[in-house]
């Protein structure tokens, strides 16, 4: 091999099955350490908490929490937006990088799809218990109701409910399949009764013959398949929340296209100041190399280049509609008003930060591209922010306009949520491999037992 | 009527009356006796079989019913929990009220007396209960508006704060005991010096009852001194009258017939009292066309009426008798007639000055002048001179004798008499004088050395220095009378019995004269038998007098006085106020104080500041950047943070929030009254405001000077509106008449090119109105039009529009509607259905003020209603926008996605806390609403249907004007129309043809059923 491509490699070192097995499943194996230990029950603070403020909110109504009249949005759809954004990523490295064949997705994609289902639950416990009477959230499902009385097809909130059910289903399915010959590994290797009996009962008696790995790829492909037009129309449809209102900010048609390369932005970013460390403490360092790590850099520039461009589309329509409420919007309120540093801060992580990766040293730059991917994540957060808050707290009557500021509640849910996601990846990676290890050996068998050495 | 609270039930449980082990009957539930044995059969007691002992099987000892009984009341009380609710007994009536059908509402005139100012009331009951206030409009006085105050009036009386038992030293004792004190006393005090050392301090009304009590009182205590005090009487006005007419006089504008109206410091569209029926005869004068007439309002503090002037000329309120004096000066030079008032000729004259003479002279007989009250006696003087020579009285104002008088030193004397030993015993009813003197009085510390008998609503502080404690009757549960400002008599009827024991005013002056055990009704109309001078049926006139709220024809006769301008000319001069002003006002809120632990005034935001729970020390932008804060700072929820000014006045101090008011005049302090009490340490009113009573020179002083220093700490204000301008935004439009050419022009922001316009009213009106172009064919809504029989639209008038806030209280009122607190509106989360939006136009010294009332538009193509997932918000066939309570499941986006804001989402359980009395003032039309759903306008949807009934039963179509909305019941201006689109004899079908009228933000294509027409302007030529 040549040195450039020696330097591109997706898997380093000379790997045998055996030893993919051992590296890859090891930590499933492995005592936890001390300071996994310790991490986990810091987490778990942070889940005390957001289950305080969740109790905090059933028991006294959504006023816990700093929404007001103008705003009644505030964190919880910012907060849903931004975790749904986040779970993109995992779709689309499952989904279209598989269907383009791209093969440096094999051995982030599962630690990416376990992140789509965690940012999930996370996005869903926002519109869930955001309403006024959460005990009322199932009148908007289209069940046959003996009042006559179903939910109304024209709201993008219903739509959301439909694009997020099935978002979240077939990433369910998507993850479960791709893991079946995995958990066929860790039943086979797994030295306790009790974890061969789970991971037994889980791998749905996989024993890995020509048929199985047949139907099997046929089954993961077309699940792929589904899950691709997902990608686009989950946050198409989280955007329409926005764009179908009339409120300046929110009333704009570019905002599907900007919203999924958002998405994808964020989702990547995430992965990336993810897989840094857990690539570190889970010694997969020769598996998720710099060169997928770099590839995942790629992408979050030219997400982040979609973006801007989404960001000055909006401003140029806002100033080519002649629209008062739109020009204010866009060129006094974000800009001047109150909130206008939050707003810079956005333009700086999203379109500034994410151009150092124009540099192939900095692409694959650990501590670069760990700071970009973060202060990318809190971009794309200061993003909602703009688009919700902004908007509302300023629209057309100025006798309405108020400020809008978070409370502890908001605080504590928000922080709790990202405990919750750390705490769920931190067991996913403790009881099920955070890499694909059939399709990695697979993907070893093409680069190096059958290629010409 | 009775509304006593129900018996208290407890809940019987089941009484377990067979112990487990007991001997059983062998008698089944079914009736069959069964049998084991024949010594069974025959009863020779060996029964169960000896094989276990009794008690051995639990379930052996119950029957299978038992069992089930004791399952079911197991569950029942896992069911019960700590919480039950009482059960309540439902008893029909006996013997039902007079046309009472249960669950209709029943309408009863009253009367009520705040301070000396009266109006009379037309007071909705459901099933005995007391639920809204209105104005009578029988009464031809009135015109049947109400202000805040009188909608409040229905929230003092169910407040849980209410005095509730009698005391004597704080110790509780018998209502019987407390009265025959009263008796004693007088018994006592007749035999000693004839009642010398007597001395009554009550509130001015002119009821004639309570004359014929004070007189028969005066009998047998001839040496009793009635002392009438209310700390806002206006005793300047009829000092006036006196100093120029001869005689205490009452004026009555007619600005109808007004074309020039010139306010000296005069607020007189404030909403109360006589200020509705001001300001009603005001929005006539101001129709558009060519006897339109003009304001010119010269006052310190920006007011309601100031806001509607066409000239403001912001003045310190002690130089505007100077101003008056240079008026009267110019004006005589064309007025022989008042060539004998000098006035002041040195002062020099300004544009302003010089409009308003040439104004004023050339209107002539049409012209008035109004005087505010805490202007001198001279200031009146002068006004009644100039409509004198005008030959104005008569024709915009006319004069009655003063409904009642009051006394201008009723504290001052009162302590003075305790002080010397000369009053031994004093009786005080009503108001707060303990709270409303002057600090340096020393009221408090007098009334402790005398026995002092004292019936309030409330636990103030007068009650806390009183010997005897009274608690009230509320005039919605006495009898009485009281004289409108006209000297009509109207009638104070109960309508509800008092919710707890207490005494009303007769019931007092009843004790005092022996006589409280008669039954307050008979009484009260034997009083009238008595000096009643009808003929024919007592009876008859009576009931019709209470049917129709007032004793029809009871008015004082109109006096035409003359002017006696010798007098005005040697009126005294006030020494003016040098440095500082200090200007108190008296509050669009609490009035006197009276109503600041009513929530729904305390959140109802100040007509021009938007400051609720709070009182502020206005000052103009100039005089705060000279004491050191050139900008008060918004912070968002946390309100404005503004800095804490001491005021010194008369020896006396207070620390004030100040508040910079555009229009404000330079070196003046206003601060509003009747805030700061301390008797409501355990209200909402707690520690809200500070008492500006305080600073009070005399019991009736308004204009002292006054040092004001910075302290350096702040305060925190909260505002219902933090932005001030319109943005250039065609928003709230006003219209400037140019008196030439008859014609409406408006400036107009061109986005494009950056600049204002002037441009014709209606032909820019044009393009904001009309349908609009859409991508979707709105065909089958027009079909709709012919189809329903009622299309339901509202057009708000703005050239009608105070800004006074009584529709905002009448909207809190009829639809039920939380308050959320100071926390909850800092928060932006007040709740008010309707409300006033305030922006001020140009400079900022001399700032255009336009207020625009915001209910719900009702748009044909709601944005709300397409947003919501689960269909509770939908449109009716009628036009209304319907929100669905119980389908509601709070995502808030319908609330995003309205353009005006009129939604209003229950963030918590605002009514959780709610006592039992306060329940009482709830209307059952309306649901209350739970934590967690949004709500908004209905155009009170209840009184539609509720005429609908009435109306389908007549098999008759709803007319126009049988469902009035609760805001354009209340509005004094009547510039809320409301009614049916498709009557094309509507007035809202008129005034939504009219060529003033426009869409607000038209350009979104909401197609809103409430309309606005644009207030017009009508600006002196020579002024602009």
């Amino acid at each position: 091999m040549s040195a450039a491509s020696k330097e591109n490699a997706l898997i380093t070192g000379a790997q045998t099955d055996t030893s993919l097995n051992q590296s890859l499943l090891g930590f499933v194996w492995s005592k936890p350490t001390r300071g996994y230990k310790q991490t986990l029950l810091l987490l778990s603070g942070g889940v005390g908490a957001l289950l305080l403020s969740l109790f905090l909110l059933l028991w006294q109504g959504v006023g816990v929490w700093g929404n007001n009249h103008p705003v009644g949005w505030g964190f919880d759809i910012i907060n849903f937006v931004w975790w749904i954004g986040i779970g993109h990523a995992g779709t689309l490295i499952s989904a279209i990088l598989l269907l383009f064949q791209q093969k440096w997705r094999t051995s982030i994609n599962r630690a990416a799809e376990a992140m789509t289902l965690f940012a999930v639950v996370c996005a869903l416990m926002y519109p869930t218990f955001h309403t006024g009477r959460p005990w009322f959230d199932w009148w908007m499902l289209p069940y046959p109701s003996t009042l006559g009385v179903g939910p109304q097809f024209k709201s993008p909130l219903l739509w959301d409910v439909f694009a997020i059910a099935t978002y979240g289903t077939v990433s369910l399915l998507f993850w479960y399949v791709g893991l079946i010959p995995d958990l066929a590994a860790l039943r086979d290797g797994s030295k306790s009764k009790a974890a061969r009996l789970a991971y037994g009962v889980f791998a749905l008696g996989w024993r890995g013959s020509g048929r199985h790995w047949s139907h099997w790829k046929l089954g993961y492909l077309l699940l792929a398949g589904l899950s691709t037009p997902l990608v686009l129309s989950v946050h198409t449809i989280v955007s329409f929340d926005f764009a179908v209102s009339h409120i300046p900010g929110w009333h704009s048609a570019i905002f599907p296209p900007y919203f999924v390369a958002g998405a994808v932005f964020s989702g990547f970013a995430m992965v990336v100041s993810l897989m840094i460390p857990a690539r570190k403490f889970m010694k997969l360092e020769h598996v998720i190399t710099l060169t997928h790590l770099e590839n995942m850099n790629k992408v979050i520039l030219l997400t982040g280049l979609i973006v801007s461009y989404g960001y000055a589309m909006e401003h140029f329509t806002a100033w080519y509609s002649g629209s008062e409420y739109e020009w204010t919007t866009f060129f006094e309120t974000r800009t001047k008003g109150p909130y206008a540093p939050l707003y810079w801060a956005m333009w700086f992580c999203n379109l500034i930060v994410p151009q150092v990766f124009w540099v192939k040293k900095w692409r694959r730059s650990l501590p670069v591209m760990f700071t970009v991917a973060i202060l990318v994540n809190i971009g794309m957060w200061l993003e909602r922010f703009v688009i919700i808050v902004i908007s509302l707290h300023r629209d057309f009557l100025p006798s309405s306009w108020a400020m809008y500021y978070p409370t502890p509640a908001d605080l504590a849910m928000f922080l709790g949520s990202i405990a919750f996601f750390l705490t769920a990846f931190m067991l996913f990676c403790k009881f099920l491999p955070a890499v694909a290890v059939a399709e990695v050996k697979e993907q070893n068998h093409a680069e190096h037992v059958k290629g010409p050495a | 009527m009775t509304t006593k609270p129900p018996p208290a039930v407890t809940w019987r449980l089941p009484v377990l009356d067979n112990p487990v082990g007991a001997p059983r009957s062998h008698e089944s539930v079914y009736g069959h006796a069964y049998w084991r044995s024949v010594e069974e059969q025959r009863g020779e007691g060996a029964g169960p079989s000896g094989e276990f002992l009794p008690g051995a099987s639990l379930l052996d000892a119950m029957t299978r019913r038992e069992a089930m009984t004791l399952l079911g009341a197991s569950a029942a009380l896992a069911g019960v929990g700590c919480t039950m609710k009482p059960s309540d007994t439902i008893l029909p009536y006996h013997q039902a009220p007079e046309g009472l059908t249960i669950g209709n509402p029943q309408q009863y005139a009253t009367a009520m007396s705040v301070g000396g100012v009266a109006t009379p009331l037309l007071v909705t009951a459901r099933e005995g209960r007391p639920v809204k206030i209105e104005g009578n409009p029988g009464v031809p006085w009135s015109g049947g508006a109400s202000g805040p105050f009188e909608q409040a009036e229905l929230l003092c009386l169910y407040d849980p704060l209410r005095l509730k038992r009698f005391s004597q030293n704080g110790e509780p004792v018998a209502k019987e005991d407390a009265l025959a004190a009263l008796t004693r006393l007088t018994e006592m005090a007749s035999k000693k010096n004839k009642g010398a050392g007597v001395r009554l301090l009550l509130e001015p009304n002119g009821s004639p009852s309570r004359e014929a009590l004070l007189a028969a009182l005066a009998e047998s205590l001839p040496n009793a001194k009635v002392l009438m005090h209310a700390p806002l009487y206006p005793h300047a006005r009829y000092a006036g009258a006196q100093l120029a007419l001869g005689r205490r006089l009452e004026p009555h504008y007619r600005f109808q017939n007004a074309r020039v109206i010139l306010s000296l410091d005069a607020d007189f569209t404030f909403p109360h009292g006589p200020g509705l029926r001001q300001a009603r005869a005001f929005a006539e004068s101001r129709e558009p066309g060519p006897s339109m007439s003009r304001l010119y309002v010269v006052e310190p503090s920006l007011t309601i009426t100031g806001s509607m002037a066409d000239h403001r000329l912001r003045m310190r309120a002690s130089d505007i008798e100077a101003f008056t004096r240079a008026l009267v000066a110019l004006l005589s030079r064309q007025l022989p007639a008042l060539a004998q008032v000098p006035g002041a000729e040195a002062t020099p004259a300004s544009p302003f000055l010089e409009a308003v003479a040439a104004d004023v002279v050339k209107a002539g007989p049409r012209a008035v002048l109004v005087v505010g009250d805490r202007q001198p006696a001279a200031v009146h003087a002068f006004a009644h001179a100039v409509n004198g020579a005008l030959g104005s009285i008569g024709e915009t104002v006319t004069f009655t004798a003063p409904a009642h008088t009051a006394h201008v030193d009723a504290l001052q004397s009162l302590v003075a008499d305790i002080e010397r030993g000369a009053a031994e015993s004093v009786i005080i009813f009503g108001g707060n004088p303990v709270y409303s003197a002057p600090a340096h009085l020393g009221l408090a510390a007098s009334l402790k050395k005398v026995p002092t008998f004292y019936g309030g609503l409330y636990e103030d502080e007068t009650a806390r220095v009183s010997r005897w404690v009274l608690p009230a009757s509320h005039f919605l549960e006495s009898w009485g009378d009281v004289r409108l400002a006209d000297g009509s008599v109207a009638l104070t009827q109960p309508l509800v019995e008092p919710l707890y024991e207490t005494v009303s005013e007769a019931q007092v002056l009843g004790a005092l004269l022996g006589r409280f055990a008669a039954p307050a009704a008979w009484s009260f109309k034997e009083s009238w038998r008595q000096r009643s001078t009808v003929t024919g049926d007592f009876e008859a006139h009576f009931a019709q007098w209470l049917r129709a709220g007032w004793v029809t024809q009871s008015a004082f006769s109109t006096e035409t006085p003359v002017v006696n301008f010798a007098a005005v000319a040697e009126a005294a001069k006030t020494p003016a106020v040098e440095g500082m002003e200090l200007a108190l006002t008296v509050d669009s809120k609490v009035f006197d104080g009276r109503y600041a632990q009513v929530p729904w005034l305390q959140e109802l935001p100040d007509p021009l500041t938007k400051v609720v729970w709070d009182n502020a020390a206005l000052v103009s932008p100039k005089t705060a950047e000279q004491l050191g804060f050139p900008k008060q700072h918004f912070k968002g929820t946390d309100g404005y943070r503004v800095p804490l000014l001491r005021i010194t006045a008369h020896g006396q101090s207070l620390e004030v929030p100040a508040f910079v008011l555009p229009g404000h005049a330079d070196n003046s302090v206003s601060l509003a009254l009747g805030y700061g009490g301390s008797s409501h340490d355990k209200t909402v009113a707690q520690s809200v405001g500070v008492n500006a009573y305080r600073l009070r020179a005399t019991e009736n002083s308004w204009l002292s000077p006054c040092t004001v220093e910075n302290t350096g700490r702040h305060h925190t204000l909260v505002c219902t509106q933090e932005h001030w301008d319109m943005h250039q935004r065609d928003l709230a439009l006003q219209a400037v008449r140019d008196e030439a050419t008859q014609t409406l022009a408006l400036d107009t922001f061109d986005h494009f090119e950056g600049r204002w316009k002037k441009k014709p009213l209606v032909e820019h009106l044009q393009t904001l109105k009309g349908p609009q172009p859409a991508l979707y064919d709105y065909a089958p809504r027009e079909v709709a039009k012919t189809r329903v029989e009622y299309r339901w639209g509202m057009a708000i008038d703005l050239n009608r529009c105070t800004g006074c806030s009584a529709c905002v209280t009448a909207c809190y009122a009829e639809n039920n509607i939380p308050t959320v607190g100071k926390e909850g509106v800092k928060r932006n989360r007040e709740m008010a259905w309707l409300r006033v939006d305030r922006y001020f136009i140009g400079e900022l010294d001399t700032p255009g003020v336009i207020t625009q009332p915001i209910p719900c538009m009702q748009c044909e193509t709601a944005p709300c209603e397409y947003v919501c997932p689960v269909n509770a918000t939908s449109h009716s066939e009628e036009g209304l926008n319907d929100m669905v309570y119980n389908r509601c499941i709070g995502t808030r986006y319908c609330a995003n996605n309205c353009p005006y804001k009129v939604r209003r989402f229950n963030y918590f359980h605002y009514h959780q806390n709610k006592t039992p009395s306060e329940r009482l003032a709830m209307n059952p039309e309306v649901t209350v609403r739970a934590r967690g759903v949004m709500e908004k306008c209905t155009y009170c949807v209840q009184r539609i249907e509720r005429a609908r009934i009435e109306y389908r039963r007549e098999g008759q179509a709803i007319p126009d004007g049988a469902v009035q909305t609760a805001c354009q019941q209340a509005c004094p201006t009547q510039a809320i129309a409301f009614g049916n689109l498709n009557d094309p004899q509507a007035r809202v079908s008129r005034l939504h043809a009219s060529e003033r009228r426009y869409d607000l933000l038209h350009d979104l294509n909401t197609r809103p059923r409430t309309v606005y027409l644009a207030r017009v302007k009508n600006p002196h030529p020579g002024l602009s």
